[in-house]
């Protein structure tokens, strides 16, 4: 039986740096069930009350044993013991996927209840140089589970294509790492959502070389978020 | 054997059946270019824009499952006794949106190919429109697998 739950967070600006510290209770890891345990595929952040939004490649289109990691710190300033491997889990299912713009949409159900205040912009409000902030679950292809904020800046904003279709994506000037995709991109002091990490540049996609499971492609600092105004029209 | 019966069906009312970001995506997937059947398989087989390396955690990338799919609706549209029971529950919503007929598809289908029926709901409607645009019987002739030469 899931358990009920009522999520609420909020901002707080200190000393010029912004600080999203009850936000670990609206960024969540996805994970698959299976005999094992969980796997870890990503990360995913509230955009309803019972929705979710991640990148659709993390999900690999089933919503079988799929699940939202719930509830390992009640804020970033929170140590997070990364020798506890105790989770708790709520079951979700797709409620709305578009893979040409890799977004997801899950659904708790009755198994979670989330407050947002920030709302879903998109790239239109972040031109170059904006400061934006991003939590998501780096490394959890390693099954690390450590939610990080990580600062940046809007590098460019671009057009990628995909089977024809041109859409709006902000580059930003950090190194993601697996894992990270289905971030949330915050700007405006975390007012708003602008983006959604889904992945890094890469000629070709990457996948040529692989160095101790690294593509050296993706060793840089051009990440890639779709604006999130396409997770806006899925709602 | 009976095939589903499209008969005063128009092809687009499959599309326009759809939620308004998956009727959006549609449209613009035939805007560029692509006909209604790359785009089912399209819908199926690609996840993000080019040139993207992608950061999900899972060391096992989406499987194609878009040959598996039209195998299923090929059956289904074409009077494979295996979907007997469906065609009939199709018969019966008829009359219904058409979004109810193609979430029922949807829904069976995704559980013989194994993946979401949210995910399928789209190809269901991209293929059902196909099929009405060109009449049931030529659509499965066209869809025929080759047959092995001896």
């Amino acid at each position: 039986m899931p358990k009920m739950r009522s999520l609420r967070y909020t901002l707080g600006v200190h000393s010029g740096w912004l600080m999203l510290p009850n936000l670990a209770q609206v960024v969540v890891a996805v994970a698959r069930k299976g005999a094992g345990g969980a796997q870890l595929l990503g990360t995913a952040f509230a955009v309803g009350p019972t929705k979710f939004a991640t990148a659709a490649h993390t999900i690999s289109q089933t919503d079988k044993d799929l699940a939202l990691v719930f509830g390992r710190v009640t804020s970033l300033f929170d140590y997070q013991d990364t020798t506890n491997s105790q989770v708790n889990l709520c079951d979700v299912t797709i409620a709305a996927f578009d893979p040409i713009r890799d977004i997801a949409v899950l659904d708790t159900g009755a198994g979670a209840q989330c407050q947002c205040s920030y709302t879903l912009d998109g790239a239109d409000r972040v031109p170059p140089g904006s400061p934006i902030v991003t939590l998501g679950y780096p490394h959890a292809n390693h099954g690390r589970l450590v939610l990080t904020q990580q600062t940046s800046t809007v590098g460019a904003r671009i057009i990628l294509g995909s089977s024809g279709i041109k859409t709006k994506h902000i580059v930003l000037n950090t190194q993601a790492r697996p894992g990270q995709s289905g971030s949330p991109v915050f700007a405006n002091n975390g007012a708003i959502v602008c983006g959604m990490l889904i992945g890094s540049y890469a000629p070709g996609g990457g996948g040529g070389i692989s160095l101790g499971g690294v593509d050296p492609h993706t060793l840089h600092q051009t990440t890639h978020a779709i604006s999130a105004e396409y997770i806006a029209s899925m709602l | 054997m009976s095939e589903l019966d499209l008969t005063g069906a128009h092809p687009r009312e499959w599309i326009e059946s759809l939620p308004n970001y998956q009727k959006a995506t549609i449209d613009a997937l035939i805007h560029a270019g692509n006909d209604l059947d790359a785009i089912a398989t399209i819908w199926l087989s690609q996840t993000g824009p080019e040139n993207n390396f992608a950061f999900g955690a899972a060391s096992n990338p989406q499987q194609n499952i878009a040959d598996a799919v039209r195998s299923e609706l090929r059956k289904l549209i074409c009077g494979d006794p295996s979907y007997d029971d469906l065609r009939a529950r199709i018969a019966m919503d008829w009359n219904k949106s058409k979004l109810v007929v193609v979430s029922t598809i949807a829904a069976v289908v995704s559980g013989v190919v194994g993946v979401a029926a949210g995910v399928l709901v789209p190809v269901v409607a991209v293929v059902l429109a196909v099929a009405s645009e060109v009449g049931t019987k030529a659509w499965c002739a066209a869809s025929a697998p080759p047959q092995v030469q001896p």
